[in-house]
């Protein structure tokens, strides 16, 4: 089972799918969170998901936007889209009939 | 982010490995951070590393076993150097004689001549086990070598010489070829048999000056001391000879 952060990153770079990189999933899950993001943070669960073999990552391009540095890009791989669905739906069965997911899916519709 | 403030945020990332640090510099550029968030970023990331690293065994036995226990068994044996060298320049530059200790001036230029290249290469070996098996974590045990050393005799702090030789070189080989490896492990062996004969010497130059009231007193240097100074050597050799190579999970 995955960790709240790992899914908020594993969901993060699959958005952004081939622009998923350290500073934009960063930027993606502190807009969708609301709260800062350490790089620390973001680094360390990086591995941790490249070791579970969830992500994949490697050395992208260097842009003068960031100093001439290479980026470090992120893939989610199938069994990370098979583990974050799998925390998705866990996360929507244990929400089912409690009151903020009712309102929440209100304010929705 | 002031140029300074970039300088320092580079200069803390030297910490972290070299595509992580390019990464994460050229993450913080992009976020335009100032440089007190970019600082704690960088610290962060550095502290959950260090954290992930001592989480393994190799920098627990380069900080006991290495910087505590060998380095400690080196300055022990400093001890004996600096008091001897201290006793004959003292006597010498009081009396312009040599200090008479049983021994002649040849033996004494032996002894002290196999007790320093001992104890610089039980310093190097002790340096390379903590590079070899600390790795980004060689900080800790290196600055605990450090302070050891620095509250041993004044001529302990040379030692930190051939340390900083030996740990550099342990960061980049981590493993010697195996045929180095035995050359490094025989000449510390030698060097060590040398030292334990030569002590001999002592014991029996003792023994003769004090008309035989001095018989059968320990060796001067106690067996404890010589192990925990040349584990380090012995390791080296196996690491390189070990099926593994002496491979070691920090990054």
């Amino acid at each position: 089972m995955l960790g709240e952060f790992e899914y908020l990153l594993l969901t993060a770079a699959a958005r952004l799918g081939d622009d998923a990189y350290g500073a934009a999933i960063r930027e993606e899950i502190q807009e969708a969170t609301k709260r800062p993001c350490s790089i620390g943070a973001l680094y360390t669960t990086l591995d941790r998901l490249e070791a579970k073999g969830l992500v994949s990552t490697w050395m992208g391009e260097a842009t003068p936007q960031r100093g001439g540095r290479p980026k470090r890009m992120v893939r989610v791989t199938a069994k990370g889209v098979r583990e974050a669905a799998a925390f998705h739906a866990a996360v929507i069965r244990v929400s089912r009939g409690v009151s903020w997911a009712t309102e929440f899916s209100a304010r929705q519709s | 982010m002031t140029r300074a403030g970039w300088r320092l945020i580079e200069a803390m990332a030297r910490c972290l490995a070299h595509e992580e640090r390019d990464a994460v510099l050229g993450d913080l550029a992009e976020a335009e951070e100032s440089a007190w968030a970019a600082a704690r970023d960088v610290l962060g990331l550095i502290a959950r590393r260090q954290a992930s690293l001592w989480r393994l065994w190799q920098p627990w036995v380069a900080l006991v076993g290495a910087a505590l226990l060998a380095g400690g068994a080196i300055r022990a044996i400093g001890w004996r150097l600096a008091a001897d060298l201290a006793m004959q320049i003292s006597t010498y530059a009081k009396y312009g004689v040599r200090f008479e200790n049983g021994l002649t001036a040849t033996q004494e230029t032996v002894v002290l001549l196999c007790l320093a290249a001992a104890l610089a290469g039980w310093s190097w070996t002790c340096g390379f086990a903590m590079g070899s098996l600390a790795g980004r974590a060689v900080w800790i045990p290196g600055a605990v070598f450090g302070v050891v050393m620095l509250n041993g005799p004044r001529i302990a702090v040379l030692l930190l010489i051939p340390a900083l030789m030996g740990t550099r070189a342990g960061l980049r080989r981590r493993v010697l070829p195996a045929d180095a490896a035995g050359a490094v492990a025989a000449a510390i062996l030698t060097i060590t048999v040398l030292v334990i004969r030569t002590g001999g010497w002592y014991a029996h130059a003792h023994e003769v000056w004090s008309g035989g009231l001095w018989r059968g007193q320990p060796p001067s240097l106690p067996a404890w001391q010589l192990l925990a100074a040349g584990w380090p050597a012995m390791w080296l050799l196996t690491a390189a000879i070990s099926p593994t190579k002496g491979k070691v999970k920090t990054t």
